[in-house]
């Protein structure tokens, strides 16, 4: 078992969040910036880091103590994650979290990604697995929070996204018109996923051009976010929305970025629009703090809590049932996979036969292409040909992407990007491994993989 | 006899160490001030540059001399590696140095005959070179391969780098070079222009087993001796 390192971290200050201006540079007003950050006493100058950018956004030459341009990060913690010095943090929400937890008027949810089961107990040592599911809400509870599982959240992400996807190849591949194929006209194939907040800000800062292709589908996160603080508040809870704290605990520092963007508020909105709140409430989020699997393990740690030692029993609740398509989604490939058998069973009207499509969830090679033939129910069963492309590791291959398909647009359908090289389990807010380095990874004999 | 002289360092060992000598103080300097912080980014990050280009220089003399001198690079290697019981003994009493320069009296009084390099010496010399191949892999390994060779040792060759280069640099300084200036007439020989020989009975002196077993005559009277490796 690889050991793991601590993670330097620091609270939001009052400016994380931007002054009064609408724009500062690459971020609106709220959004939160400078989550990752560079200490100038510690960082060496090796550069290693600039290496696993994907935006180019460490500044500095060999020697001399390097630092991100807020503008340019896209908040994916690759950097923290990779350079040997430990000379990179982390913006943290974790004192802001053990507050809520200590004030009493707050109803505080853990809202944990599938990707930081396996992190959090290797955090206390374990092996991948000691931490079950059920060890893991135990944890949560014993230390105050309420559970809420994304993965059910990640299964209406999938059905949206598969939805749309269904719809664009209507329109573009089929040529249909129709009052409900309108919106899609505007956004032509290849269809990109959007799960990935650090792909999503890539593309909107530096390939514009792009951005009509991407999904609007929100991130599971960002759609539990809502359902819990309208639904879950009203039929399960049955709490005011506006005590709910909704914290999310995932494997990916872009998630902390995500949660602050303005257009997360449609909890807020819908409750306002439907008088369920005072219309003079100020707008909230609907994902309040975001915490790292490292920040959680940090929070469990601060209140005693070793999960792995807790009992593996307890009752199924409400908020956690969820099916197989969305526990992949943490894996590259992950979410393609999960939206294409969907769009498969309504496209085609029968389950894919192979479910596992493993030439798309990969994790060796950086850009993994894949022909699903599917047969069309609504075309008497003719075939057609749905390409997709998985990308993974942002930081080398989206210039490529973007190449291939600036010379043949009609290479792909559909393009799963995930910034971090093997998708989420190897996200910037997973516990860090004091040994090695994911570029070696694929490099490595099976047996010494991680 | 008096006017008798032994070739000690022939041109190429001349010129490797002096280039060494220079090129290795400039990366020393150029290394710490950019390490511990000591001047503004703009110019670490031109120091830095400065650095690299000497690094340049520095290993091209050394692979120079290791591979177009490798005969003497090894009779080199060879007179250093070998460590006969005389050799041990140097270490009763550090060769009588704490006696004659610091008057302590440690040891016994008599000191065991020397080959071409004292105990002491073959230490020294073997760890500097052990650190000028370790600081050029190293180096080079921390220039071109950073992102590829992982963590733990980037740190490790990270650490070697900088922390061997300032005990490496501490010893040559603190010691080395003092030492050197008190055995002036090869001193002398190292940096005087032309020939690096030094008078026989220096030789005979400091290195009576050398004088003895490794050298020859090539012609009388004020002419050098020649080693006949
Ligand atoms: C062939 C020889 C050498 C090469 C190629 C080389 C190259 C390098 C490189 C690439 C770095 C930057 C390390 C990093 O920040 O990642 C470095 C730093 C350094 N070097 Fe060398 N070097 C050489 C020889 C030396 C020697 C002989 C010394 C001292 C005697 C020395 C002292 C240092 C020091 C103290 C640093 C630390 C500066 C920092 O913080 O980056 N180097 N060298
Ligand atoms: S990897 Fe770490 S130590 Fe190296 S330049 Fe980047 S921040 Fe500095
Ligand atoms: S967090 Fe990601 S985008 Fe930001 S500097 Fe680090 S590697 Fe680059
Ligand atoms: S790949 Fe996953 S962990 Fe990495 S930035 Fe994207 S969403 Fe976050």
């Amino acid at each position: 078992m690889s050991e793991v390192s601590k993670v330097r971290t620091f609270p939001p200050s009052k400016e994380s969040w931007g002054g009064d201006a609408a724009f500062d540079g690459t971020h609106r007003k709220g959004e939160l910036r400078g989550i990752i950050k560079i200490n100038q006493d510690n960082c060496v100058g090796c550069d290693t880091c600039t290496a696993f950018c994907p935006t180019e956004a460490i500044k500095g030459t060999l020697g001399v103590a390097h630092a991100i341009s807020t503008n340019q990060c896209v908040a994916c913690g690759q950097c923290l994650v990779n350079c040997p010095f430990g000379a990179i943090e982390q913006m943290s929400f974790v004192d802001i979290v053990m507050e809520k937890l200590a004030d009493p008027k707050a109803f505080v949810v853990a809202h944990p990604s599938p990707a930081v089961r396996v992190s959090i107990a290797e955090e206390f040592g374990g092996k991948p697995g000691d931490l079950t599911v059920n060890r893991l809400y135990n944890a949560f509870e014993k230390a105050g929070f309420h559970n809420y599982d994304v993965n059910f959240a990640a299964d209406q992400t999938i059905l949206e996204e598969g939805t749309e996807f269904i719809k664009k190849v209507r329109y573009w591949v089929l040529g249909e018109r129709g009052e409900d194929l309108e919106h899609v006209a505007h956004h032509p194939l290849p269809h990109f996923t959007s799960c990935c907040p650090a792909w999503v800000k890539n593309a909107e800062t530096f390939h514009p051009e792009l951005i009509p292709h991407i999904s609007g589908a929100k991130s599971p996160i960002q759609m539990g976010g809502p359902l819990a603080k309208t639904w879950a508040a009203e039929f399960v809870w049955k709490k005011d929305p506006r005590d709910i704290y909704m914290v999310s605990v995932t494997p990916c520092t872009a998630k902390i970025f995500e949660a602050s963007r303005p257009e997360f508020n449609s909890a807020y909105e819908y409750l306002k629009e439907n008088n369920k709140i005072p219309q003079d409430t100020p707008s909230f989020q609907d994902i309040d703090a975001v915490l790292t699997a490292r920040d959680a393990a940090e929070i469990f740690r601060r209140k005693g809590i070793n999960p792995l030692t807790l009992p593996d029993e307890r009752e199924m609740e409400t908020m956690n049932v969820y099916t197989g398509a969305a526990t992949i989604f943490g894996a590259s490939g992950g979410v393609m996979e999960a939206a294409l058998r969907t769009a498969y069973f309504i496209l085609s009207g029968t389950e894919l036969s192979n479910p596992d499509i493993t030439l798309v969830r990969g994790y060796e090679q950086d850009i993994v292409e894949a022909t699903i033939p599917v047969p069309l129910k609504a075309l008497n069963g003719k075939v057609i040909n749905v390409k997709v492309a998985v990308v993974n590791g942002a930081s080398r291959n989206i210039k490529e992407i973007v190449k291939r398909l600036t010379d043949d647009k009609n290479q792909y359908h559909f393009v799963e990007v995930m910034n971090c090289p093997g998708g989420c389990v190897n996200g910037g807010g997973q516990p860090v491994r004091t040994m090695g380095t994911s570029w070696l990874h694929p490099l490595l004999p099976l047996p010494l993989r991680a | 006899m008096a006017n008798e002289r032994v070739l000690k360092f022939p041109m190429s060992e001349k010129m490797f160490h002096n280039i060494n000598m220079v090129t290795w103080m400039i990366l020393a300097v150029t290394g710490m001030m950019i390490y511990f912080k000591t001047v503004d980014a703009t110019t670490a990050s031109l120091l830095m540059d400065f650095h690299i280009g000497i690094a340049i220089v520095f290993t091209l003399n050394f692979i120079g001399f290791a591979v177009i001198n490798a005969d003497r690079f090894f009779l080199m290697l060879r007179n250093l590696l070998i460590w006969d019981a005389d050799t041990f003994a140097w270490f009763k009493n550090f060769g009588g140095y704490p006696r004659r320069l610091l008057g302590i009296p440690f040891g016994p009084e008599e000191v065991a005959p020397q080959g071409r390099f004292n105990a002491g010496q073959k230490f020294t010399y073997l760890f500097f070179i052990f650190m000028i191949f370790g600081l050029i892999v190293t180096g080079w390994l921390l220039y071109f391969m950073a992102p590829v060779l992982g963590k733990t040792t980037m740190v490790y060759f990270f650490n070697f780098h900088v922390w061997g280069s300032i005990i490496a640099t501490a010893m040559a300084v603190g010691a080395h070079l003092p030492l050197a200036l008190i055995n002036i007439e090869d001193f002398k020989a190292m940096f005087r222009f032309g020939a690096g020989d030094v008078p026989l009975e220096d030789a005979m002196h400091h290195a009576p087993k050398w004088v003895e077993n490794d050298l020859v005559k090539v012609s009388t009277l004020e002419q050098p001796l020649k080693a006949h490796h």
